[in-house]
């Protein structure tokens, strides 16, 4: 019997499908391996690429730090977003929201190609989070889990964060804080302090005493800074879940092309996606109603897929197609090899 | 020119530079033109001088790429002010000449400034030409006095007290060994040193702000004043009057900031992050000592079952 579809040209998606051997190989892949190198690619292209001349831009969406002043091949969005807020509300309300506009649009053009993956595969801090948890790993301490309530109260930080980093460029423009607090996320993100260092660039390790605002912001960049290290050590992305970045993300994530599905109808409840979830996302096991499932902590480093023993349950797709789904061979290849915690 | 001034040779003409806000420069949205205000001045100090007038002269300007314009000088009042528009990111030269017969002497005074249309530039095209950091340099000028970019300088870079500044003294594109060249700092502190066989005459920025802490301000800037002088025996006429030998004095003004070391410390900075590192990794191990019991064996005894 032949079917209404027979002799039908195939669609695009089906021309794009990969050849069977082609996809069982992706599938099978030593995935953890695969992501290390692929973060190491993006560790020395974020914070050493400056060097070389490359140029992408003042408006990525990681934290590719601008006080990596001579390191950095592009900066971070967040930097100039936070500079150009604090403009005169005069200027803000006239030419200056075309600026924030163009801007605004080119970060969205980076960040709809990889989604929330720019914080799981791109992000130079996150990478210096795996490697800290390596340590641990190699050092033989346990990690830290927060508790559910725990979870679910922190995990409002980081849009406390955004707002603050929206409202108090927004005060200095109008005249009601100091630019002395400059652009007060990176003030207090470890990025700052981090990523120049890692390029021995050691100018932001200092505290500045030159006015009472800068006192308090660098301290805080400081403190910021040890509580990273710290808890990096004993939670897995401890800075990701309380980053603006990520929140920022989030509520731009709807339309881009790289997403992590769940089919809930293949899903046994098994657990181990949310054992091997770094950000310790309960639904990605739980919730079997949403194919949308990358929740706004999801950092979409695809562990999950990877960790996944059943066919199809969890996949990673662009713009619709999958590119890595969840499979019975996979699992069990990747857990003869062993796993990385 | 009064011949008083340049008999007395510690009087320089200069030239400060203002931005004007069509654009806002230091930002990397400033893509349009930028205009800056140059005001004539004169006098031995930078807070000395005085606004001084010129007429029927004109500005002129030496573009990074080599292109040259003018821009004619206004008189307002006692003041001579030209509005220079620049296009592109990069350095340029502005340069006012006036020229006088003294006795003997064709006196040549040469009011440079270097003007900057500068980004901050986030990753911005202009962040990674080198380009355009470096000075601007007029090879067919009889006498300019240029100074010297550091080799991380940029379009945002600022000039810092502690630092060494450097300027050359040139004449039709080659070094003028032996000039003169006298520093002032915005406080009147000076020094006078001859440039050596590749034009060169180095100075360190002393520090010379010293507020109360609480008045501190990191954007301070002071105004520096540089001149540098050669008589060379060029005779001629001009304006009718003959002239046995040349003295050329040119002049060049520049802003500098606070040093760093000022106000910032890397000793508190490393000492807070050591100190929460630690203090937070030994909170995390105490706490989980604490959560951790003691196995208790649990011991039936079957006889009371």
């Amino acid at each position: 019997m032949k079917s209404s579809l027979d002799g039908m040209a195939p669609n695009w998606r089906q021309r794009l499908t990969l050849p069977r051997g082609m996809r069982d190989a992706i599938n099978g892949v030593d995935f953890n391996r695969f992501r290390f190198w692929l973060q190491i690619f993006f560790f020395v292209l974020l914070v050493y690429g400056g060097f070389t001349g490359l140029n992408l831009g003042n408006n990525l969406p990681t934290f590719s730090c601008g006080y990596n002043q001579n390191g950095r091949p592009g900066v971070c969005y967040l930097l100039p977003l936070q500079h150009q807020l604090a403009m005169p509300t005069k200027a803000l309300l006239g030419y200056a929201s075309l600026t924030i506009l163009s801007g605004l649009f080119i970060f969205f053009l980076w960040f709809i190609v990889l989604n929330k993956g720019w914080c799981g595969f791109v992000c130079p801090l996150g990478t210096v989070q795996d490697w800290i948890t390596d340590l641990r790993v190699k050092m033989g301490a346990r990690f830290t889990r927060y508790s559910q309530a725990s979870f679910e109260t922190l995990s409002w930080i980081k849009y406390v964060l955004l707002a603050l980093m929206i409202v108090i460029p927004l005060g200095i423009g109008a005249g009601y804080f100091s630019h002395d607090l400059g652009a007060p996320y990176c003030m207090i993100c470890p990025a700052r302090l981090i990523i120049p260092t890692l390029a021995l660039n050691f100018d932001q390790l200092v505290l500045d005493f030159s006015s009472p605002g800068k006192i308090v912001m660098t301290t805080l960049g400081a403190i910021t800074t040890g509580l990273f290290l710290a808890g990096s050590f004993v939670k897995k992305r401890f800075w990701c879940f309380f980053c603006p970045m990520s929140a920022f993300h989030y509520l731009l994530s709807k339309p881009a092309f790289f997403r992590l599905i769940k089919d809930g109808d293949k899903c046994t409840r098994c657990g181990d996606c949310y054992t091997v979830c770094d950000l310790q996302i309960k639904e990605i096991a739980d919730d079997v109603k949403n194919p949308q499932i990358m929740m706004d902590d999801c950092i979409v480093c695809l562990k999950c897929v990877a960790a996944c023993p059943e066919q199809g349950a969890l996949k990673a797709t662009f713009a619709g197609r999958t590119v890595f789904e969840s499979t019975e061979e996979g699992f069990i290849k990747r857990m003869e090899k062993g796993t990385r915690a | 020119m009064r011949s008083e001034r340049s008999a007395k040779g510690d009087r320089s003409g200069g030239m400060n530079e203002a931005n004007e806000a069509t654009a806002m420069s230091g930002m990397s949205f400033g893509r349009g033109p930028t205009v800056k205000t140059l005001a004539l001045r004169m006098g031995a100090e930078p807070l000395g001088a005085k606004d001084e007038t010129l007429t029927d002269s004109s500005v002129q300007i030496l573009a990074n790429d080599g292109a040259r314009s003018s821009a004619p000088l206004v008189n307002m009042g006692d003041a001579s002010r030209a509005k220079i528009e620049i296009q592109n990111y990069g350095f340029y030269n502005a340069a006012v000449t006036r020229k006088a017969v003294h006795g003997r002497f064709l006196d040549v005074q040469i009011a440079q400034a270097e003007l900057l249309k500068g980004a901050m530039a986030h990753g911005g095209h202009s962040d990674h030409d080198p380009k355009l950091f470096k000075p601007t340099m007029d090879d067919k000028a009889p006498f300019e006095l240029i100074r010297e970019h550091g080799p991380d300088e940029k379009l945002w870079t600022t000039i810092r007290s502690g630092e060494k500044a450097s300027f050359l003294v040139r004449s039709y594109g080659a070094p003028v060994a032996g000039a003169r060249v006298t520093f002032v700092s915005q406080e009147g502190w000076r020094k006078v040193v001859e440039t050596d066989a590749n034009g060169r005459a180095e100075f360190t920025l002393i520090r010379d702000y010293f507020p109360d802490w609480a008045d501190f301000n990191r954007r301070h800037s002071g105004v520096f004043l540089v001149w540098a002088k050669k008589e060379t025996p060029e005779a001629g006429v001009y304006g009718g009057q003959d002239y046995a030998a040349t003295r050329y004095q040119a002049s060049l003004s520049g802003r500098y900031y606070p040093s760093p070391a000022d106000y910032e410390s890397y000793g508190y900075g490393v000492g807070i992050v050591v100190f929460v590192t630690a203090f937070a990794g030994l909170s995390i191990w105490l706490f989980r000592q604490r959560r951790r019991k003691c196995f208790k064996e649990i011991v039936f005894n079957e006889k009371l079952a």
